[in-house]
């Protein structure tokens, strides 16, 4: 399987920037997500995660540093999370570090609410 | 006309910053939420506003029933203003929808206004671990304009033919917040 990079250009500032690692089992996700079709573009990051976990079975690190994601961006978060809590719950080391302004008080509520509903442990770190 | 049934609220002079009325593609979406961030330059409230902004737009260009067709993409139609009083901002979208929806909109807001901060976050996540991913649509969307901006939605439905009704929403985020000392 491949690294999976995407990046966001000044055309697409709606589109985050991916880049989840083959060999390191590091994915990050950064900048800002509201692109149309939200599920098109997430599809293909949650298969990476899920044919990572089967071929690779080595810990995944998550880095989250969005600075903003629509509602339907959400819906795909939660099911990323959710993804890795099953590899978790499989016996698979995985961290969730989110990273945020310390002036967005938004993003640590929404933090907050994910871990609550992954019940996936997400270390909030501020930038 | 209803930029003003939604503006008369308070004793603040209301004055425009913009008002865009048409199909409101990618875009629009970045024209405006670029204007934005231009425009408002304390930086908490700048961030409220473009996501306050993203949101109800994205709601007319998902959900309008008058629509274009471009390049095989359905884009909705609609209205998406944004007006200016001394101590707040206030977003304002209106698009065409079906008259049952309005009405079921109208009652989403009402429940929206109803609940508290802790409430609405409890919903957002129900509804959101609840809903599949291609269908999670306006429902959330309203919960978090109005978490986001940290007041009501007010919403307004004015008859628009058969079956048809204009939905308007307006909601208002103060400029100066003490919460946000953080």
């Amino acid at each position: 399987m491949e690294r999976l990079i995407i990046s966001s250009t000044t055309e697409t500032p709606y589109i985050p920037n991916v880049d989840f690692n083959t060999e390191t089992g590091i994915c990050e996700i950064s900048g800002d997500s509201y692109m149309e079709d939200t599920y098109k573009f997430y599809k293909p990051l949650i298969q990476w995660l899920v044919d990572y976990y089967r071929e690779k079975k080595k810990p995944i690190t998550l880095n989250v540093k969005l600075l903003y994601f629509n509602t339907s961006t959400s819906r795909c978060i939660l099911e990323i999370l959710e993804c890795l809590k099953e590899f978790n719950r499989q016996g698979l080391d995985v961290n969730v570090n989110w990273y945020y302004d310390t002036n967005d008080p938004d993003m640590k509520n929404d933090i907050e609410d994910f871990e609550i509903e992954s019940k996936m442990i997400i270390n909030s770190i501020e930038l | 006309m209803e930029n003003t049934s939604l503006n008369n609220v308070g004793a603040n002079v209301v004055q425009e910053v913009f008002v865009y009325e048409g199909p409101v593609s990618m875009a629009t979406l970045l024209e405006y939420g670029s204007l934005i961030r231009r425009y408002v330059e304390q930086k908490i409230l700048s961030n409220k506003l473009f996501r306050i902004f993203i949101e109800i737009a994205q709601n007319v260009a998902h959900y309008s029933e008058e629509f274009i067709i471009d390049n095989d993409k359905r884009i909705g139609v609609g209205k998406v203003s944004l007006f200016e009083a001394e101590e707040y901002f206030e977003l304002q979208s209106s698009n065409l929808v079906k008259k049952e929806d309005a009405h079921i909109l109208c009652e989403r807001c009402n429940m929206i206004n109803s609940s508290d901060n802790s409430e609405l976050r409890s919903i957002k996540r129900y509804i959101r671990s609840d809903t599949a991913v291609t269908r999670i649509g306006a429902r959330i969307g309203l919960v978090q304009i109005a978490l986001t901006a940290e007041s009501k939605v007010d919403c307004v439905i004015e008859d628009a033919g058969h079956d048809i009704s204009k939905f308007s929403i307006s909601i208002k985020t103060r400029k100066n917040n003490t919460s946000w000392n953080v």
